[in-house]
């Protein structure tokens, strides 16, 4: 078992949450707002809710012994199956790193540098990860903690000051966006939104106990939902739809409407730039987590050796898409709406497989080992 | 006495030819001597011989001769030795260093009293009833009478086997003065001396507690530097102790006098810019310190004592804070974490801004700022850099020169920056604002070892955003803070109390004294461990 140290629940929430809420300030919020419309929101609440039910059935089986995602399909699924899908996750997860590195290298460069060449803007990002992988887990999760609250404050900060001159709340209007049958079906579709929630079953080794890991588990969710409510609600007050679903940069554009007379204006980049700090420390998270499940792949202790392969793996699929609608495309379609089907349904597998397994051991249990516990079934 | 003093050299010629010498020198005195006949010899036999175990030779004049020759005799001139006979005709021999003795309290209670003894003794036991001196030790060992002498005691030889070692050390020190680099409007005015007895006698006064232990310790560097580890029994974590002393450890056997670097010698990252160790001269800081869990370190000639764990925000606080009411004191934490930012930020924000983000700063500004810049050959990052150098020149001039022209400097530098570099075109006044705002800001910071890194990091984050804009100075922020999070003091996280975070603890705001009911958690002390909340302490 690969272990490098300990991190509190409160980490492990804050790292959660970070990774979930920071999609909110990039182009991929768009996603969202295009298919829920005026109710972006409502499509918000049902695809964090749909997410957290999914991945709910594989809690209590890492309760007692603290196993990865991984660990625990190639228990269940046997080693080579578990690999496939473990190697299959991999492979999501990075391209959804990369495809989120795309969304907010643009958006670096819109806002700090737009002269600057993109591949400088990613290396420059991927740097701040390497370096931040290479110190381990637990630096990564007090800075994240630390993170934790400038984004609190940064997003409360940003929408007291939009909500109290912009708000119209007439905006609101039609509450329900494109109807019920659509923000359910596009709520199932767009759970992978909140799908970096099984991430954070692969760091249940680190988290001190079971305890605080259920309570990461659902505290995170919880607060990246209600944020992202609360962004989305309030978002539509200020642009309402369809305009809003012709922005690409919502975040932004909020932060731009900010200006107290005429000596403090466009002050978008300091938003941004708390925005970017926090938002390095998602690629740092994502590249140290990357690294991790590699090394959990290979079976190997060191997980050091596979950051740059991963870093410069990500730099590569960044660079593919040929601009940013195509990226959030990618992201929406093969990411989201196909993917959903596979990632989404692990965990119920694993726990479906792990219950008939537990059952049919439990039958076993009299005859063959009468008297001992159940079998063990392990690695 | 010159007289007795060229007999004496005489004696000593004479016993380097002939006198057959049983015992050995310390090494210590074989390497400082000149390699003399003598030398030789004893070198040979102490090749053979083990080494700080010999008895004192019989003859007493053999035993006088042995330890000047230990003591570097008559070539030290502040050795003495003085000869006395008593009352009963036996003749004793004093050696001691003029300058460290109470010469008056030699007289009055050793020399008038020897001059009395009127019965013959045979040894050091029946002598020492004889003298109204306390703390006698008697020792056999040349080496230990040696170190006594140098350490303040009389050695009285009696030609017994066994001397006597009479304490009468005074040593010279500075009066008790104020608490120069660390001085408050409220508390205490008191600092720590270069004496470490009357820094910890100073200790035991401000903690009238008997729990609080001294754990005394001699360093084997070639000033036989004296440490002592200052805690408080019930409350420190025994494991931070042994940490403390396995650190202390690894510094022995260091071949230079470590007083002044003991600190670097046993923290956690001594490469790291930010220190995590922290030190002060103020008592009433290392007895808060010791109070809630931390462990101080006295150092001999050292008027700072070491504290540890000094996590980052403990080492933003000042002595002060505490005697202020809490929201003035949060008021002046505020105004130093202001001052902070602006010495790490303030010239690569004007640089990003001027550089890359001009529609963030106001139209009329903006031209005002072009407008002044327009006959300035230099780019802006040209500019802050020739005055932040100039700067920091003016800055070290002015603490190596002498007081009394220290000031002449910082009006020439006034001078040279606020008006001539504007008049000459070098730099734009705007400039000139930046980098006087961003020296106020360092200046401000109460730890000299975190101001030094902010200055060094600011010029990392002016490179930065000179090519980056905002955008380096996120990354280079990002990366302060990935290292900061990565580094320990003695163990503890440190960015504690804030990540890891501690809820009781206090972190960057002072909180009320009434709520001042639990030990720090992250200090990991006795009290806390136990989760006893019962007796309060402050942990500023």
């Amino acid at each position: 078992m690969i272990k490098a140290g300990h991190i509190s629940g409160r980490q492990a929430t804050a790292i959660m949450t970070i990774i979930l809420v920071t999609k909110l300030m990039n182009p991929i919020a768009t996603i969202i707002i295009r298919w829920g419309q005026s109710a972006a929101d409502t499509l918000a609440f049902l695809s964090g809710l749909i997410m957290l039910v999914l991945v709910l059935p594989i809690l209590p089986l890492v309760k007692d012994t603290p196993k990865t995602l991984f660990g625990l399909m190639r228990e269940h699924f046997g080693k080579v199956l578990g690999t496939v899908f473990s190697i299959f996750l991999l492979i999501t997860l990075s391209l959804d790193t990369a495809v989120v590195l795309r969304a907010d290298v643009v958006q670096v460069q819109l806002i700090f540098a737009p002269q600057t060449p993109l591949p400088i803007i990613e290396s420059l990002i991927l740097l701040v990860a390497v370096y931040a992988s290479y110190l381990g887990l637990e630096a990564i999760a007090r800075s994240n903690l630390i993170a934790f609250f400038l984004l609190i404050v940064l997003i409360i900060t940003l929408f007291i000051i939009t909500q109290l001159f912009y708000a119209n709340w007439m905006n609101l209007a039609p509450i329900l966006g494109p109807g019920i049958p659509t923000l359910l079906t596009q709520g199932i579709l767009h759970a992978g939104f909140y799908g970096e929630l099984l991430i954070l079953f692969n760091l249940r080794i680190f988290v001190r106990d079971y305890k605080s890991f259920k309570t990461s588990v659902f505290s995170s969710q919880i607060i990246s939902v209600s944020v992202s409510i609360i962004a989305f609600s309030l978002f539509q007050l200020v642009f309402p739809y369809p305009s809003s679903g012709h922005l690409f940069f919502p975040f932004i554009e909020l932060a731009k409407l900010i200006y107290f007379g005429r000596f403090i204006q466009h002050i978008e980049a300091a938003f941004a730039i708390t925005w970017l700090i926090v938002g390095l420390l998602r690629i740092t998270i994502m590249v140290y987590v990357l690294s991790f499940m590699m090394a959990d792949i290979c079976n190997t202790q060191n997980v050091r050796r596979f950051i740059p392969s991963i870093a410069i793996f990500i730099f590569y699929g960044t660079l593919i898409p040929p601009s940013l609608v195509a990226d959030v495309d990618f992201k929406d379609v093969q990411l989201m709406q196909y993917g959903i089907f596979v990632y989404g349904l692990l965990p119920i597998a694993i726990a479906v497989v792990a219950y008939l397994r537990k059952r049919k051991n439990n039958k076993k249990s009299p005859s063959t080992e009468p008297q001992g516990g159940p079998a063990h079934v392990g690695e | 006495m010159a007289w007795f003093k060229k007999a004496f050299d005489w004696i000593v010629q004479l016993s380097e030819k002939d006198l057959p010498y049983r015992f050995s020198l310390s090494p210590e005195a074989q390497a400082t001597d000149a390699p003399t006949t003598l030398d030789k010899t004893l070198s040979k036999q102490s090749s053979t011989q083990p080494q700080h175990n010999h008895a004192l030779p019989k003859d007493p004049m053999d035993q006088v001769k042995y330890i000047a020759k230990l003591l570097h005799h008559p070539r030290n001139s502040d050795i003495l030795i003085e000869e006395r006979t008593a009352a009963s005709g036996q003749l004793f021999h004093l050696i001691y260093s003029q300058i460290i003795t109470d010469l008056i309290g030699i007289q009055r209670y050793l020399l008038e009293p020897l001059s009395k003894v009127s019965t013959w003794c045979d040894t050091a036991q029946e002598l020492a009833t004889m003298i109204s001196c306390s703390g006698i030790m008697i020792s056999e060992e040349p080496d230990v009478l040696a170190d006594g002498v140098v350490e303040g005691k009389v050695v009285v030889l009696l030609g017994a086997s066994t001397a006597l070692l009479c304490p009468f050390a005074n040593y010279q020190s500075r009066n008790v003065g104020q608490a120069i680099n660390e001085t408050v409007v409220r508390g205490p005015q008191e600092g720590f001396t270069e004496n470490i007895s009357y820094n910890m006698s100073i200790l035991r006064r401000t903690i009238g507690c008997r729990d609080l232990v001294f754990d005394s310790r001699t360093l084997q560097d070639v000033a036989e530097t004296k440490v002592s580890i200052a805690f408080m029994a019930h409350l420190a974590n025994p494991r931070l102790i042994k940490e403390i002393h396995r650190r202390l450890d690894h510094c022995d056997h260091v071949p230079i006098i470590i007083s002044g670097i003991i600190s670097q010698f046993i923290e956690d990252h001594p490469k790291s810019l930010f220190p995590t160790i922290s030190y002060t001269e103020r008592p009433d800081v290392v007895a808060r310190c010791i109070s809630s869990g931390q462990v101080a370190i006295l150092v001999s000639n050292q008027n700072q004592v070491l504290i540890m764990p000094a996590p980052f925000i403990f080492q933003l606080s000042t002595a002060e804070d505490l005697y202020l009411r809490s929201t003035s004191a949060n008021f002046l934490r505020a105004i130093r974490f202001i001052a902070f930012s602006i010495a790490l930020l303030a010239p690569s924000i004007y640089v990003g801004l001027i550089n890359f983000q001009q529609e963030m700063i106001p139209s009329d500004l903006l031209l005002a700022m072009k407008a002044a810049r327009l006959n300035i050959p230099f780019p802006t990052l040209v500019e802050v850099l020739l005055l932040e150098v100039s700067f920091e020149l003016i800055r070290e001039a002015s603490i190596r020169v002498p007081q009394v022209i220290g000031s002449t400097i910082g009006i020439v530098g006034a001078l040279i920056i606020g008006q001539a570099a504007v008049e000459a075109n070098l730099v734009s006044p705007i400039v000139v604002i930046i980098v006087s705002v961003t020296g106020l800001g360092s200046f401000a910071i109460p730890n000299q070892e975190i101001a030094f890194a902010v200055r060094i990091l600011r010029f990392v984050f002016l490179l930065s955003s000179s090519l980056f804009g905002f955008l380096g100075i996120a990354v280079v922020f990002s990366m302060t803070v990935l290292h900061l999070a990565s580094i320990y003091t003695v163990g503890v996280p440190y960015l504690t109390p804030l990540s890891p975070y501690r809820k009781n603890e206090e972190g960057f705001l002072r909180r009320s004294v009434l709520t001042y009911e639990s030990f720090p958690l992250s200090f990991r002390t006795q009290k806390s461990q136990a989760g006893d909340s019962t007796s309060g302490s402050a942990n500023s």
